[in-house]
């Protein structure tokens, strides 16, 4: 399985990581593509702000994903940090697979993995001038 | 001993800071709880709210030794 991880304030470009996933040996990928949304809680959100503890997240991730080594072909992974605004990508998962079910499987499971698991906090902003860590 | 902790989230505005150094006396070795007590202490914390720590980037560990870098994490929020 090739494996790329990123965690960056810029968010990568659909079209590369579409083509990341692409291999002979696949016959389908799936994609994950997680948005800043402008309302939570019955509050107008302005944006975002993540915060991850990068050094423990990394070893964790290199962890979580050694079930899917004869499983997946190819499997991207990102996650945003810093301030984000309303429309902007939070999370991508994306991986490829010789049939269509462990694709699906494998980025349903890491997404949970990464809202429940994985070391990242945010705080949401709001046009009311109010501000929360979630 | 001293130790560096680092903390995250609602954490690093309670402490008002991202990082610091604790030194702890006449010790060699103190575990996860001991550390979680002295920081809820420190900062007047409620000692039932949950954190995990790591120890230089891992989770699970139990001891803590002279030198080691311990992040004190909030429950996780991604998505």
């Amino acid at each position: 399985m090739d494996f790329k991880f990123m965690i960056s304030h810029t968010s990568p470009d659909i079209k590369e990581i579409m083509d990341y996933l692409n291999s002979e040996n696949s016959g389908a990928f799936y994609l994950f593509n997680g948005k800043v949304k402008n309302k939570n809680n019955s509050k107008d959100v302005l944006y975002l702000e993540y915060e991850i503890d990068e050094d423990t997240g990394k070893k964790l991730v290199e962890k979580r994903i050694e079930e899917y080594e004869n499983k997946i072909e190819k499997l991207f992974i990102f996650q945003a940090k810093g301030k984000l605004k309303t429309g902007e990508d939070t999370i991508i998962i994306a991986a490829s697979s010789e049939g269509r079910k462990e694709a699906m499987e494998c980025v349903g499971e890491l997404l949970e993995f990464m809202k429940h698991d994985f070391p990242v906090w945010k705080k949401e902003y709001y046009k009311d001038s109010t501000s929360e860590w979630l | 001993m001293q130790i560096k902790i680092r903390y995250f989230a609602g954490l690093k505005e309670i402490a008002k800071k991202g990082e610091e150094i604790l030194s702890i006396k006449d010790k060699e070795m103190i575990d996860t709880e001991f550390i979680k007590r002295k920081i809820c202490n420190m900062y007047g914390i409620d000692d039932k709210r949950i954190f995990n720590i790591a120890i230089n980037g891992s989770l699970g560990e139990k001891e803590i030794r002279e030198g080691d870098i311990v992040s004190i994490h909030p429950i996780y929020r991604g998505g």
